[in-house]
């Protein structure tokens, strides 16, 4: 049988529709094995909430991204601020990449916090944006004294004045930094903030699934504790944390887009070959 | 106008969009063009706004104006500079603060090389030697302390052929070298298929939020009152 | 000298300032051509040096909090520099704008896009900075409309479009004509497999305890991202590092040569 040469509309369709399909029924699927990233990642946050050292000490949630990749970063976020207000933490939200960050971090910290009875200013802050340019030494600055570093919350009131920040004053005060991010931003907190302070703070990060391969080697070399790969990364930790989401509705349409692409690539190399032997047939 | 009104307003704003991008996708057409130029200028007014909203207010008009740090004043005529690459006379002024730029960054450059890889290096170097007890992490399978080590082996030696690959670009003499930078080039081959594996998958993710958008939040939620 | 200044002094003090950088503006444009280039460099080499000089020269103090002389400068130099940066964001503004208004002008042929493009950049501004300033409600809706309603899903739209032409790439571009093509689509496949639920159920009846887990796709996408991935990555990263080093040198000592470093001042 020939194989067809297929007008890239069509293709577009069949994607389409392999998406589509399952976001409107419900296809069978089993769950997402936890891969080991995901595994380290649930594991630090459980002890870092529970070891005495550590459970009292802020979270810094890093968001660095913006709406061109909601899909993926902002699937992460909420699963891993659930967890977060679950375990009672206290968070401040960051951003220092987009502008964006802020606003989406925000609105989003804010909802799930509301639902889970924390209050903005003692419970968890929103430092706000602040831009890329000055990063490397804001955060050498802020090792030794965040409230003179970063000077006022999104909302331009003073950190030393907000209650929650009273407490958190250098880096040996903060116990765990997530980064939810679309580009490679988890380096700065690596280079400059992570190792400044007497012990090394656990850093965890969420990136885009195309960023992730490039912050496998951190992983290696153990400046990261743990990752969130993307959608699929958010999807296993909301079924490790057992609170479907986005990302678990999402599931099934990454499966059965993967399996076209799949496919499509052995379709087409398949229709190379009969092309090739029917041309070396013509020359014969 | 009412909150729900304009809440319905900007889901039908996006659907429009959503759909005006799309409509590329079956061939060139002036919806495309629209919305492609309604994007370029936003994204541009964005960067305006930001700009003054979260870097030139906080950390410049509002020192000088408020708290009176007057000598801020002098970040004008510096700013200024940039814009004579539009003088034919003077655009020399404009190399001056660029310049400056590039010595900062080249600054820069050192201090992170030297936070960011000499760690790196330090930590590679000795993973052969120093990361036997692998075993016990999550993920580490029937893996024994044998092959803890020879995965860890490998690591060095991909690490190895693949900068050997990169620095011995020019002719390669000798039979080791060569052989040394093929393996280099193989092991970079699988890296790549990897990374076309995870671009496909952040692709697709980015493709079904916008479904999900175009299905849950407008159709089911907005038009059926689904939940 | 460089006091905080209130109320009528401090616009004393600014009508100053403004008279000295009129003053020290005219001034450098009276510098002769000879000079340009030295001065130039000198600029360039000093900016460097205040980095390399912090990270190099002895520090002191208590362990956690260790500096030396030029550290508490770091913060304040890094902050005028992304003012000044920002600034100069003006230069692309005044480029995009300017080619848009003449084909507006001129009308010449998809003006009315070019116009599309202008008035979304100021009704953008206006409803961005507006509401930072103005608290009447039509202020915040427009910027609803015009960053959640538009920018956001036009911003998403356009990063996801990619996935449509990745399918008609795998379909028609994807082939094995090469040993080093054939184990990128091996890798690609065993990754694409490994991370999505569905290819996981291929291997699910294998045990995931002893050897045998080696089998299960999921565990070989992980052994490649983090065995083969991570140290090719890794080297392509020291290669990157090392050159950006290099390139960093030549910038500070101005030796990089080229159309742009060579031309007459």
């Amino acid at each position: 049988m020939r194989i067809p040469q297929l007008d890239r509309r069509v293709l577009y369709l069949l994607l389409a529709l392999v998406v589509s399909i399952p976001l409107l029924v419900n296809v069978p699927l089993p769950p997402p094995a936890i891969t080991p990233p995901t595994k380290s990642f649930y594991e630090t946050i459980e002890t870092v909430s529970t070891d005495p050292k550590t459970k009292d000490k802020l979270v810094i949630i890093s968001c660095n991204f913006g709406s061109g990749t909601l899909a993926e970063n902002l699937s992460q976020l909420e699963a891993t601020l659930n967890h977060i207000v679950s375990k009672r933490m206290k968070f401040a939200i960051f951003a220092f990449n987009d502008p964006q960050g802020r606003d989406l971090g925000g609105s989003t910290a804010q909802r799930i916090a509301d639902k889970a009875g924390y209050k903005y200013g003692e419970d968890w802050v929103n430092w706000g944006f602040r831009p890329p340019q000055g990063i490397q030494s804001l955060l050498k600055a802020m090792v030794n004294d965040l409230h003179g570093a970063l000077g006022t919350d999104v909302k331009g009131t003073k950190l030393s004045t907000i209650p929650v920040m009273a407490n958190y004053k250098k880096a040996d005060d903060v116990g765990l930094i997530i980064e939810f991010a679309a580009a490679d931003t988890v380096k700065y907190w690596v280079q400059f903030f992570q190792r400044a302070g007497t012990t090394p703070i656990a850093t965890l990060f969420c990136p885009t699934s195309v960023m992730a391969n490039e912050a496998y080697p951190m992983l290696e070399t153990g400046q990261l504790q743990g990752m969130l790969v993307g959608l699929k990364g958010a999807n296993e930790f909301e079924t490790v944390m057992k609170r479907p989401g986005f990302a678990t509705r999402a599931s099934a349409s990454l499966s059965y887009s993967h399996l076209l692409i799949i496919l499509l690539i052995i379709l087409g190399n398949v229709g190379m070959i009969q092309d090739r032997k029917r041309q070396q047939g013509a020359t014969k | 106008m009412k909150e729900e009104t304009v809440k319905l307003i900007v889901i039908l704003l996006g659907v429009a969009s959503t759909l005006g991008i799309y409509s590329i996708l079956y061939k060139e057409n002036k919806v495309f063009r629209f919305f492609e130029h309604l994007y370029l200028g936003l994204a541009a007014g964005y960067s305006i706004s930001a700009a003054w909203n979260d870097i030139l207010r906080p950390q410049w008009w509002t020192l000088m104006m408020i708290e009176g740090r007057w000598w801020m004043l002098f970040a004008i005529p510096a700013a200024m500079m940039f814009y004579m690459i539009y003088s034919k006379q003077n655009s020399w002024m404009s190399r001056l603060i660029f310049g400056l730029f590039l010595g900062a960054t080249a600054g820069q450059t050192f201090q992170a090389f030297a936070a960011d890889y000499f760690p790196k290096f330090r930590t590679a170097a000795s993973k052969a030697v120093m990361d036997l007890p692998e075993v016990n992490q999550p993920g580490a399978y029937g893996l024994t302390p044998f092959s803890a080590a020879l995965n860890n082996v490998l690591f060095m030696v991909i690490l190895a052929s693949v900068m050997t690959y990169f620095f011995f670009s020019f002719e390669q003499k000798g039979k080791v070298i060569p052989s040394v930078s093929k393996f280099g080039r193989y092991t970079l081959m699988v890296a790549f298929g990897a990374l076309f594996g995870s671009t496909i998958m952040a692709r697709m993710s980015l493709l079904i939020g916008r479904m999900y958008f175009l299905i849950h939040d407008f159709v089911q939620v907005q038009l059926l009152h689904m939940q | 000298m460089f006091q905080v200044q209130h109320g009528a002094a401090l616009y004393t003090h600014l009508a100053g300032a403004a008279v000295v950088s009129v003053i020290l503006f005219f001034a450098l444009t009276l510098v002769p051509t000879k000079l340009r280039r030295p001065l130039i460099m000198a600029v360039t080499f000093a900016a460097g040096l205040f980095y390399a000089l912090e990270f190099f020269w002895p520090v002191s103090g208590p362990e956690s909090d260790q500096k030396n002389f030029l550290t508490s400068y770091i913060k304040p130099f890094s902050d005028i520099t992304t003012v000044l940066q920002s600034f100069a964001l003006g230069l692309g503004v005044y480029s995009l704008v300017s080619i848009h208004l003449r084909k507006v002008a001129r009308t010449q042929s998809g003006w009315a896009y070019s116009l599309v493009l202008i008035v979304s950049m100021i009704v953008m501004v206006i409803a961005h900075i507006g509401k930072e300033y103005i608290k009447a409600p039509w202020v915040h809706q427009l910027n609803e409309f015009a960053y959640s309603g538009l920018m956001k899903s036009l911003d998403a739209t356009m990063f996801s479009i990619i996935a449509f032409y990745i399918v008609s790439a795998a379909y028609r571009a994807f082939r094995i004509r090469s040993t080093e093509a054939t184990i990128l689509l091996v890798s690609a496949g065993i990754i694409m497999l490994g991370q999505v639920a569905i290819g996981q159920a291929i291997t699910n009846a294998i045990p995931n305890e002893g050897l045998t887990a080696n089998l299960r796709v999921e565990n070989m996408a992980n052994w490649i991202l983090k065995k083969v991935n991570s140290p090719a990555i890794m080297a392509i990263d020291f290669g990157l590092g090392v050159g950006g080093l290099a390139t960093a040198l030549r910038l500070w000592l101005s030796l990089e040569r080229g159309s742009y470093f060579e031309e007459e001042l």
